[in-house]
């Protein structure tokens, strides 16, 4: 203040006075802005807070409810606390055959992930390396099959299965499960091969591989993350498939548990201890894995959904 | 390495790999895909009805007009538009608001974020049992707080307005976990300069959002639309556990009722009509998605 000058000239004053009113501006909205931060926190918290409670309470309703008994289950008010038993489980598992078809639906998820990334990455690879005329085709195609609805092909497929004695199958779902884990494995595995230059290739074949030899050495060690992330997509994809299973294999010895769950929740009179164990024991599992695995999981989802 | 005997052999061989690579998707394609669809067609052309064998004849486009003109057809397309818009238009919100709250570092809470995903890994059909369970008029946890808070329920589930309410509500807790996904991913693609050159810029915190970061999220917003449609169009698992398309026909949607002409009435050839026409339907979303993308596309290229 003592350097001013006795008559200011007007440029300074103006620059003096916007000085001032901004660093009134600021001082002012720097309280405002603690306490804005403050709110928006709070809002963050209510509301994210709430819809993460609406997202895994009926998850965590299901487990607990398997471990009560019949008649707890049906208690009013629902009971929080209760002495557990694993009886529901015993009757399903022990005394009942829902251990084979948690074993039908391990095998069949298993084996579409294999055959799904088999065949899909190799045609990836094809289709990324090689100039195919009909490529964009091909895309578009394989876009195309996402939007059939299953029920389109379910049909004939039912009809095809029958005549071949394909139903009641674990292979023959299998085979059915190919039209929806085939596309996404060559989309997902044809965008990382995308990310692979070239090069590697070269460097392989000139030290004299053939072409599978070039891939199966070096291009898919290399594309493990990109293996995992599919095969982990896939193999959800299959694990909670139902309408093929539903009409491919119904209730017979190949069912897979979410057709097992389905024809107990259609019972007249539903024994729900017993239901909540078998729902637990479906996506015990799958919680697990996204437990070890989400962050593989989503990369894969993403890559499945966003193309390129 | 060998010497090859001629340049066009060695042109041949230098080609055929890629086929061979390609063979088995492609012979898998055609045999579980080309052709169900064309059997499916065929089918579509007969009276194909499974317990009735000996009536098997050709009657060409029969199955179609009867299709068309038959009432239930028509009650189920309009359940399926009012079921997929609200669905995708209530997930696609809700999964965009929660996904922008989310973009923001939480530190030694980031472990929380993936618990947002949870709903959407579990099993469809397990899905609709939880929520069964937890619907049921007598001892159902949401019915007794409902009752608690003075809502009148008897068996929601069971009541027109209830059972739709309730299929849109469970399809929206199911999907808005791969909306929320998308949205993220889309997000953590802006760069933070961006809005760093906003605030600096001056404007709060409800203006970035919508006139930047907004704009930048179009082409992730018609992607997650697009996933968010089909699904919405292929709920058959939930809706069938928690109403099996009742009560009456109020929630039934044209996949199940497709269902039911095939395995209940066990009609193939209307079955198989009624798919081709659903066919179509997903032709022409094909169509309004590329047009879609495009634009966004082109949107792009112009700023």
């Amino acid at each position: 203040m003592n350097n001013q000058p006795l008559i200011p000239d007007r440029a300074a004053t103006l620059s003096a006075g916007k000085t001032a009113a901004v660093t009134a501006r600021t001082e002012h909205r720097g309280l405002h802005r603690l306490l804005r931060l403050r709110l928006s926190h709070v809002l963050d918290f209510a509301f994210l807070g709430s819809y993460l409670f609406v997202a895994l309470f009926p998850i965590y309703w299901i487990i607990v409810s398997s471990f009560k008994t019949p008649l707890d289950t049906l208690a009013i008010p629902p009971l929080w606390l209760f002495k557990p038993t694993l009886s529901a489980y015993q009757n399903i598992f022990v005394f009942d055959n829902y251990g084979l078809y948690f074993f039908n639906t391990v095998v069949i998820a298993v084996g579409t992930t294999v055959i799904a990334l088999a065949f899909g990455s190799m045609a990836a690879y094809a289709l990324d390396r090689y100039p195919f005329r009909f490529r964009d085709v091909i895309a578009y195609a394989l876009l195309g099959t996402r939007f059939i609805f299953p029920i389109v092909y379910a049909i004939p497929l039912f009809q095809l299965f029958n005549k071949f004695e394909l139903l009641d199958t674990r292979v023959g779902l299998i085979i059915a499960y190919t039209t929806f884990s085939l596309p996404y494995a060559v989309w997902i595995m044809q965008s990382f091969f995308a990310g692979i230059p070239t090069d590697l290739d070269d460097a392989a074949r000139i030290d004299g591989c053939s072409r599978l030899g070039a891939f199966w050495r070096v291009i898919l060690p290399i594309s493990a993350p990109g293996l995992g992330a599919s095969a982990i997509f896939i193999m959800l994809l299959a694990w909670n498939e139902f309408l093929f299973a539903l009409i491919l294999a119904g209730g017979g010895m190949s069912r897979t548990l979410p057709v097992a769950a389905s024809l107990l929740v259609g019972q007249r009179e539903i024994q729900w201890n017993e239901l909540c164990a078998l729902a637990t024991a479906t996506i015990v599992p799958l919680l697990v894995f996204f437990g070890f695995l989400q962050k593989h999981l989503i990369r894969g989802m993403v890559a499945g959904a966003v193309k390129g | 390495m060998a010497v090859r005997s001629s340049r066009a052999h060695g042109r041949i061989e230098k080609h055929a790999w890629a086929y061979w690579f390609i063979a088995p998707t492609t012979l898998t394609i055609f045999l579980v895909f080309v052709y169900p669809l064309a059997v499916a067609l065929w089918t579509s052309l007969h009276y194909d009805v499974m317990i009735r064998p000996g009536l098997y004849r050709f009657n060409g486009l029969e199955n179609y007009r009867a299709m068309l003109t038959e009432p239930r057809f028509w009650s189920a397309l309009k359940t399926t538009m009012f079921f997929f818009v609200t669905t995708v238009a209530v997930s696609m919100l809700l999964g965009l608001a929660v996904a922008l709250r989310l973009d923001r570092n939480f530190g030694r809470w980031n472990w929380i974020k993936p618990l947002f995903l949870i709903p959407m890994v579990v099993t469809p059909i397990v899905v609709g049992i939880q929520w069964k369970f937890m619907l049921n008029s007598q001892m159902g946890v949401i019915t007794y707080l409902a009752r608690l808070l003075g809502i009148p329920v008897s068996a929601w589930l069971t009541e027109a307005g209830g059972a739709m309410f309730w299929v849109v509500a469970v399809d929206v807790w199911y999907y808005t976990p791969i909306v929320i996904l998308l949205f993220s991913a889309g997000l953590s693609a802006i760069p933070g300069e961006v809005k760093e050159a906003a605030r600096v810029d001056g404007a709060s915190e409800l203006q970035t959002i919508r006139y930047v970061t907004l704009p930048m999220l179009k082409s992730i917003a018609v992607t997650a639309l697009l996933i968010r449609t089909i699904g919405g169009l292929r709920t058959f698992d939930t809706i069938l556990v928690l109403t099996d398309g009742g009560p009456g026909r109020v929630t039934e949607v044209v996949n199940l009722y497709a269902y039911r002409i095939g395995f209940y009435y066990f009609d193939m050839g209307k079955a198989s009509a009624l798919g081709w026409l659903m066919l179509g339907v997903a032709l022409a979303l094909i169509v309004v998605y590329i047009r879609l993308l495009r634009a966004t596309a082109k949107s792009y290229s112009q700023t």
